[in-house]
């Protein structure tokens, strides 16, 4: 069977660094550089930078930065420019991981409710299941990993709801990396983001 | 137990900071069960005529505080040694409250005075004390998991050696606590923390083992067995 629509999400780009005081954030010079429309520093806590007309929002905390883009577009489409912006106006960062995590909904040709196609795709012996639970399985969800603990991919697989057709995916690349350098930091970002598309083309082909 | 918190709506406060402990405590022990209810509420009884009307509104703040009695949604901030209008026998009915409090719980704790233990801010902090200990024992053993864990004991140790809470250091391991448990939620993968150089957390953690040692409350980390 084939995919009758797909709706692409989120796409989040995050990096954990070694502890960054946020009173190192020169945030004026944030709002002068005009990449954000909203520029909030939370009480020393977290800064906040929200360009709503495009979509992107970036939080960054003492080890944790994570940058939203909530448009539409095909991940493949997706401009990381601005995150790129963000970057050069942070204080330098000592990265110890990155992760980028790609959401989307497909839904099945065939009238297809998800949570059953997901229960009978990737559940190992629901009967025999069933039979010790005493009730029927009405659907599923499943989370896969695969690579090395420091370097892998974690794809989540699950109905929307449980009497939809809408399949949710989450496919999350996390990579532990030492990166004390800007311009690697960039092309790494570059290339993990885009190692998330091609394996969120090879799910969608392989999988379903 | 039941405590009877509509006789709060009865209550007078002349003072804002006992009206806030009276309803910080009146949640604590509405969302708890303890014995001798006969007892507390007897307690209770010296206070009436003393405080303020409280409303009703005020003590069910929202329903999240009372199922959740370790998140505070009150201010219990008010100066707790300035009760210059309450009335000597609200002042004894209140340590009174504090006594029965300790033997309840049957938790060894240093003599406070008299208004010290009525900061129920600092079993909140104890009780998030113990979370976070409990949240980052589930990481693999590493020099940040073990270094962090051991901080956290050494506040919990402070604490317990405190008699006044209104002590700087209280505040300094509020924050303290505040940012280790702010971390554990921004790092999830366990290979990523071990890898972290968290020499700016042991930084500000160092601050309260300075001040926790020159006040004589406990000596350094380094020379104690936790």
């Amino acid at each position: 069977m084939g995919i009758e629509a797909e709706k692409h999400r989120k796409a989040i780009i995050v990096c954990i660094f070694d502890p960054l005081p946020l009173d190192k954030v020169r945030v004026d010079q944030i709002r002068q550089e005009n990449l954000f429309e909203v520029v909030a520093s939370l009480e020393g806590n977290a800064i906040f930078l929200a360009s709503p007309s495009k979509n992107i929002e970036i939080s960054v905390q003492l080890t944790r930065l994570e940058y939203i883009d909530a448009n539409d577009a095909p991940f493949d489409k997706r401009n990381i420019e601005i995150y790129e912006k963000a970057l050069k106006v942070l204080p330098p960062l000592r990265i110890k991981a990155m992760g980028v995590n790609l959401n989307y909904a497909l839904t099945l040709e065939g009238n297809i409710i998800a949570a059953e196609y997901i229960r009978d795709k990737f559940l190992k012996e629901n009967e025999a299941l069933q039979d010790k639970i005493g009730s029927p399985i009405i659907g599923s969800s499943t989370r896969i990993f695969y690579g090395e603990p420091t370097d892998h991919f974690d794809i989540r697989i699950y109905p929307l709801d449980l009497i939809s057709k809408e399949i949710g995916i989450t496919i999350h690349k996390h990579k532990d990396k030492d990166i004390a350098n800007q311009d690697l930091l960039i092309k790494e970002t570059h290339e993990t983001f885009y190692k998330s598309c091609e394996e969120y083309f090879k799910l969608k082909n392989k999988l379903f | 137990m039941n405590l009877d918190v509509s006789r709060a709506t009865s209550i007078k406060s002349e003072d804002e900071s006992s009206r806030s402990l009276y309803i910080g405590i009146a949640k604590k022990w509405k969302s708890q069960s303890y014995q001798g209810d006969n007892i507390l509420n007897q307690a209770i009884c010296p206070i009436e005529g003393y405080i303020n009307n409280l409303s009703l509104d005020s003590i069910y703040e929202d329903n999240q505080s009372l199922e959740h009695p370790f998140e505070c949604h009150f201010n219990s901030t008010g100066c707790l040694t300035k009760p210059t209008n309450i009335n000597m026998s609200a002042i004894l009915a209140i340590g009174f409250l504090s006594g029965i409090d300790r033997i309840m719980q049957e938790k060894h704790r240093a003599a406070p005075q008299f208004f010290g233990v009525l900061d129920p801010s600092i079993y909140i902090l104890k009780a998030g004390i113990e979370n976070a200990i409990n949240s980052y024992e589930l990481l693999p053993v590493s020099y940040n998991q073990v270094m962090i864990r051991g901080t956290l004991r050494y506040c919990a140790r402070i604490l317990d050696k405190i008699d006044d809470f209104s002590d700087s250091i209280v505040d300094k391991i509020k924050r303290y606590v505040f940012l280790v448990e702010s971390l554990r939620r921004q790092v999830e993968s366990s290979t990523t923390f071990a890898q972290l150089d968290l020499t700016y957390i042991e930084n500000k953690f160092e601050f309260i083992e300075e001040e926790a040692s020159d006040r004589g409350y406990l000596p350094k980390l380094e020379n104690l067995t936790l």
